[in-house]
């Protein structure tokens, strides 16, 4: 029984129109075509980017480095700690602002790296320098942690936590500057506002004596101003990515 | 039977090639890949809904860039052409919701061989009619598993995956719809001979 119907079945034989087929292998061509320009590895990037860094943006990044292990030996072991630590925040902010310049360079100098590579955009090459730069800065912060606590006796998670706190509002601030007007911002006016956050939070710290205020205050503004950062680079993350 | 398996495992390391190269942007891979399916989908679409050929072949279409745009994040587990008709019944199922599909007299493109009589050509349309008249008689998901199982070759355990259901209900569909087909043909006064 079934083998009659199965029999019968088979008599029904199809064949395409092979013109939708020709259409559809060009179509899917197009289509692989620019799903491989669109497609990045995020390593690939990465080794990218690196070439777009110049070699002066690493000499002033190891110039501040040293200027700032020479400074903390050079303080006398008496020292207060606001002096160190305004001291140790005005060399990180100065470091920032290198590194804010060579990010700020893509938007003043042009699209060479776009054109130089075709396959990354603007956005994604400045988002992993800003990565790259604030993986050098943490690694910058930590070494100077390291040598404070070992220099002066005081406590290396206080000092990163009092690192920590100002180079992430910085990071926010010129985030946040070079998101909203990076086609009008003229790099003085980044050094301007660094200055001015660096003069308030001089007044602030010798008003209130920032620094004696309990750890738990310091926690709250450091998780608080990591997560405003962190969706920061996410948000650029998801618009570079796209 | 044995020659039977080797070629199924060599059908599929051949896919999993396919796909890598796909994956890489070797264009000629997606070629090989059309020639290899495509007929057999539109065959499924074709018979699917009512032998509405120009239906057919754009719902294939449709099929292919649906897949070739899912190859970049497409993980290999299992057969490609398990993967493959998944997508085609569950498309076409909702194409089906979506729209009323009308029924529609074979064309004569769907003949197999040109060279053949005048006379055997017009005895095989009729057939091709008359089956396609029974098929489309029966209820959507019946014959969406007689179709996979007798046309497209699957087995029972691939069609259950396919459509999503168990074994057992896939198995009884395929019962169901060819006692059913049966019927139908017999009212037709099929010619088997």
């Amino acid at each position: 029984m079934t083998n009659d119907v199965r029999k019968t079945l088979e008599k029904y034989e199809l064949v395409s129109i092979s013109q939708g087929k020709a259409q559809l292998i060009v179509k899917g061509k197009e289509i692989i075509e620019e799903q491989q320009i669109c497609r990045h590895s995020v390593l690939e990037l990465l080794i990218s980017t690196f070439h777009f860094i110049s070699l002066r943006a690493w000499l002033s990044q190891f110039a501040l480095f040293f200027l700032c292990i020479f400074s903390i030996l050079g303080l006398h072991k008496e020292e207060p700690l606001n002096t160190i630590m305004l001291l140790l925040s005005g060399i990180l902010m100065i470091s920032v602002l290198f590194f804010m310049d060579e990010l700020f360079k893509s938007f003043t100098y042009g699209m060479w790296e776009l054109e130089e590579t075709f396959k990354y955009n603007l956005s994604q090459h400045t988002l992993l320098k800003f990565l790259i730069f604030g993986i050098a800065d943490l690694a910058f912060i930590l070494v100077m942690s390291i040598v404070c606590s070992n220099n002066f006796s005081l406590s290396f998670w206080n000092i990163l936590l009092f690192l920590l706190v100002p180079y992430n509002i910085i990071c926010i601030i010129l985030l946040l500057l070079i998101t909203l007007w990076r086609n009008y911002l003229h790099r003085h006016v980044m050094w301007l506002v660094s200055g001015i956050i660096y003069l308030v939070s001089f007044v602030i710290s010798n008003l209130f004596n920032i620094y004696q205020v309990n750890v738990i205050y310091w926690s709250v503004a450091f998780v608080t101003s990591g997560f405003m950062l962190l969706y920061l680079i996410y948000r650029q993350y998801r618009k570079s990515f796209s | 039977m044995k020659i039977e398996i080797y070629a199924r495992e060599k059908d599929l390391i051949d896919d999993y090639l396919l796909i890598m190269r796909i994956k890489r942007g070797d264009t000629d891979a997606w070629e090989v890949l059309v020639d290899k399916y495509y007929d057999k989908i539109y065959a499924y679409c074709c018979r699917r809904f009512f032998g509405n050929c120009d239906l057919a072949e754009d719902l294939t279409q449709d099929i292919f860039l649906k897949v070739v745009r899912a190859i970049p994040t497409y993980r290999y587990k299992g057969k490609f052409y398990n993967y493959l008709y998944t997508i085609t019944v569950n498309y076409c199922n909702s194409f089906a919701k979506k729209k009323q599909i009308e029924k529609v007299e074979l064309s004569e493109n769907t003949l197999v061989d040109d060279t053949e009589s005048v006379i055997d050509e017009l005895t095989k349309q009729e057939d091709n009619q008359l089956i396609q008249a029974a098929l489309d008689k029966l209820p959507d998901i019946q014959r969406e598993a007689v179709i996979l199982r007798y046309y497209q070759d699957l087995k029972v355990k691939e069609i259950a995956k396919v459509t999503g259901v168990g074994v057992a209900t896939a198995q009884s569909r395929i019962h169901q719809g060819l006692k059913k087909l049966e019927k139908y043909l017999k009212m037709e006064d099929f010619d088997n001979d």
